[in-house]
């Protein structure tokens, strides 16, 4: 683990509250985005704190899952899309050009808007990650830990009698977590949610949070929310992103969810997260 | 608050529409009848193909043979007859004229004739005098009958029969039914169609008993197991299509083997692996192309390339097969050029079947630390599956349809042997059905339509089980 300081030119740097530096897990360095040769994402800069949640809010079309995707390089999957800067793990730039991109996503894990199971069963959702970093495991282990991913995710006593069956025939709540449950399945460091509450109900929403703030013990977490309050409920670090005239993304503001929600420096994050607008 | 979109001047009647609403749906309802219509035109064009086909099919036949059974028939030579045998073979067989004018002709009066002359009167007036003493078939013993077989087939032929069942064993009735067909080489004289046998029977068969009295007819239907099962003759009534329907399974099959692993291959390829770029756009473009061009002219290439200039390889001759076709005519050099007429097809429609897959997919098993190959083979293909086979399936139709490409790289048009392996000849059932329509003799036109149901039901069958395996392959997902 690599402990950084870091000096962001225009954000305080958001100590702890016992005012000693937070541990470091990743962070962006003047990471700008482009797709072709349009930039969606203009020079962001921030870090993302071990075993903490932070959130990333802002209005519509600001870059949000843009640069939540730049954290596990998902960005790579489209088509001329460039990265610009640097995206650190733990003091390594993830877009060097001698890291594997399959590698990152191991340590990166990600969670998506809709839910995307496999349209395979239950537990072949959760085994295809574990069996890919070790092809020789034994099936008692796999059942094992694909219990544990279940039971973490807090689906086991749903599906326990259902393994068997397909991973999409469950509701849509049940799906997201089985998506948390394949993604906290291969043990990654960092857990990164894009809305992942936004195609579900309040019930399933709320299980979704409170597994949130279970999993930050042990996981670092990083979610996109449009729901401000959600942000503000299990978020201990708020980005706030804004469009620029020219439509990139910036982030306006970074600092702990208390601040971003009480006392906000930038007068635009005050209006967005008071209602006024966005 | 909840308001009325009723605008404030509305009068009563406001919700049976205004003549605005009313143009609009009329303009509605006649869109609705021209598509109807359009439906009911490209229906009437498929019943009328049906209706053609079926017509041909089967129908009264009336019967007539090649060779007069009398003349194959034992008979006593005109000179060992008696004078009075003579002398009533005369008063049957002779014209009244011709007896009118025998003293005249022959220098006295019939009674008076010496025996020679008689038989040479006989010889003289009589179409084929020696038949006149031949028992009819039905009079002769079987024993008689098996002689009559031997001495008028080939002994190849009489032995292979012989074997197929031994002629001592068989009833009387059936060695005159063999010698009809066999030897009198019983064929139809003429054949109304289905739906005049069906709605004109008994006019029809007044009409064979006035004009072919004393001759066999029946309903003959020619789609029947023989015909299936039978090789090629030149007689419509004994020819078969097995060896097509060989040729054209051999074909098929093989040209599947040869396109679908390529095919597939790089459909994957141009989909997953291969960025955007000027060259992938070009091939794109081109692949889309070779899916719309003119079969003939795959059959050119494959004239040129695998007949021509890969001779020896496409009839063997490079691995010491003895007694290779000739320019080529094999059928692997048939299977390759259909190969590369549906390739264009297999990786446009796998293409298509990847590219339905959701992006949402690649992304999941991408974030779970997969790499590209692993994504596309454990996720991407296995939902893409059902697409692919689908569009395998269909383009196995198309090959067996495909008949302009063959004549070209020469699917030969008289096959009587079965195809025996990929370098032997052969032809397919539609360049048989094309072979047979454009024979002179009209009733080659019958067989050629049980050819026709025989290569619909075959597509047919293709098709659908293309239908049932997609939709229990969607169902597992």
């Amino acid at each position: 683990m690599v402990e950084v300081r870091l000096t962001l030119p225009s954000q305080s740097p958001a100590p702890a509250t016992d005012g000693s530096a937070l541990p470091v897990k990743m962070v962006l360095e003047n990471v700008s985005v482009y797709y072709g040769t349009f930039r969606a994402l203009a020079d962001v800069t921030m870090p993302v704190y071990e075993n903490h949640i932070t959130a990333i809010i802002g209005p519509s079309g600001c870059g949000k899952s843009t640069l939540i995707r730049t954290l596990n390089r998902m960005n790579d999957t489209v088509e001329g899309a460039r990265v610009t800067g640097k995206v650190l793990l733990d003091g390594e730039d993830i877009y060097a050009s001698d890291v594997d991109p399959a590698i990152v996503r191991r340590r990166v894990g990600m969670v998506f808007q809709k839910p995307n199971p496999f349209p395979k069963s239950i537990f072949e959702n959760i085994a295809f990650g574990i069996w890919l970093y070790n092809k020789r495991i034994s099936r008692s282990e796999l059942s094992d830990r694909v219990e544990m991913a279940l039971k973490r995710a807090a689906l086991w006593d749903e599906v326990k009698d259902k393994l068997k069956e397909l991973g999409t025939s469950l509701s849509g709540g049940q799906q997201q977590r089985l998506c948390i449950a394949r993604a906290i399945a291969i043990e990654p460091e960092v857990l990164l949610l894009d809305e992942p509450a936004s195609a579900l109900d309040p019930i399933s929403t709320a299980k979704i949070e409170e597994l949130m703030l279970d999993l930050k013990r042990d996981y670092t977490i990083v979610i996109v929310t449009h729901n401000m309050q959600q942000a503000a409920r299990i978020s201990d670090y708020t980005a706030m992103m804004m469009m620029r005239p020219d439509r990139a993304g910036e982030l306006i503001e970074f600092d702990r969810t208390e601040t971003i929600f009480t006392n906000p420096k930038d007068r635009r994050t005050a209006d967005y997260v008071s209602g006024r607008f966005g | 608050m909840l308001s009325s979109t009723k605008p404030e001047t509305a009068e009563p009647g406001y919700l049976q529409g205004d003549s605005n609403v009313r143009r609009r749906q009329t303009v509605a309802r006649v869109g609705r009848g021209v598509l109807f219509l359009s439906l009911v035109l490209g229906l009437v064009a498929l019943i009328t193909l049906f209706v053609d086909v079926f017509d041909k099919l089967g129908g009264y036949a009336v019967y007539s043979f090649r060779v007069d059974p009398l003349t194959i028939t034992p008979s006593r030579p005109l000179e060992e007859l008696s004078r009075e045998e003579l002398l009533a073979l005369i008063e049957q067989h002779v014209p009244e004229e011709a007896k009118a004018l025998i003293p005249e002709d022959y220098g006295a009066p019939l009674e008076e004739l010496s025996d020679e002359d008689l038989v040479n009167i006989l010889y003289n007036e009589v179409p084929s005098p020696e038949t006149l003493t031949a028992k009819p078939l039905e009079a002769l013993t079987k024993e008689e009958l098996i002689d009559v077989l031997q001495r008028n087939l080939t002994d190849v032929r009489f032995q292979t029969l012989n074997a197929e069942q031994p002629f001592e064993q068989m009833s009387r009735e059936a060695l005159i039914e063999l010698i009809e067909t066999e030897v009198l080489q019983e064929s139809v004289a003429r054949q109304w169609t289905l739906f005049e046998s069906i709605f004109n029977r008994d006019a029809i068969i007044a009409e064979i008993e006035r004009e072919y009295p004393g001759s066999d007819y029946e309903f003959k239907w020619w789609l029947t197991w023989r015909f299936l099962t039978s090789e090629q003759t030149t007689r419509p009534e004994t020819t078969g299509i097995r060896p097509a329907l060989l040729g054209s399974l051999f074909v098929v099959t093989l040209s599947i083997l040869i396109a679908v692993p390529l095919g597939v291959s790089a459909g994957i390829y141009l989909e997953e692996f291969a960025g955007k770029s000027r060259l992938g756009a070009i091939i794109q473009t081109n692949i889309y192309n070779l899916a719309g061009v003119p079969s003939i002219i795959y059959g050119m290439l494959g004239l040129a390339v695998f007949a021509r200039a890969l001779r020896d390889f496409t009839t063997g001759a490079a691995f010491g097969v003895p007694d290779p076709p000739p320019n080529g005519r094999t059928i692997i050099t048939a299977a390759m050029t259909m190969a590369l007429l549906i390739l264009p097809l297999i990786i446009v429609n796998t293409q298509e079947a990847i590219r339905a897959v959701p992006q949402s997919l690649r992304d999941a098993a991408l974030a779970v630390g997969a790499t590209k190959w692993e994504t596309v083979w454990h996720h991407v293909l296995p939902v893409a599956a059902p697409g692919i086979l689908t569009g395998t399936i269909l383009a196995t139709a198309r090959a067996l349809g495909e008949t302009a490409p063959l004549i070209v790289v020469g699917a030969a048009a008289f096959v009587t042997l079965d195809p025996s392996g990929i370098f032997s000849s052969y032809t397919v059932v539609p360049i048989q059905i094309y072979t047979w329509t454009a024979l002179p003799e009209q009733i080659f036109t019958r067989v050629a339509s049980a050819a026709v149901i025989v290569l619909l039901v075959t597509v047919l069958l293709i098709n659908l089980s293309a239908i049932i395996l997609r939709n229990r392959l969607r169902k597992q997902i």
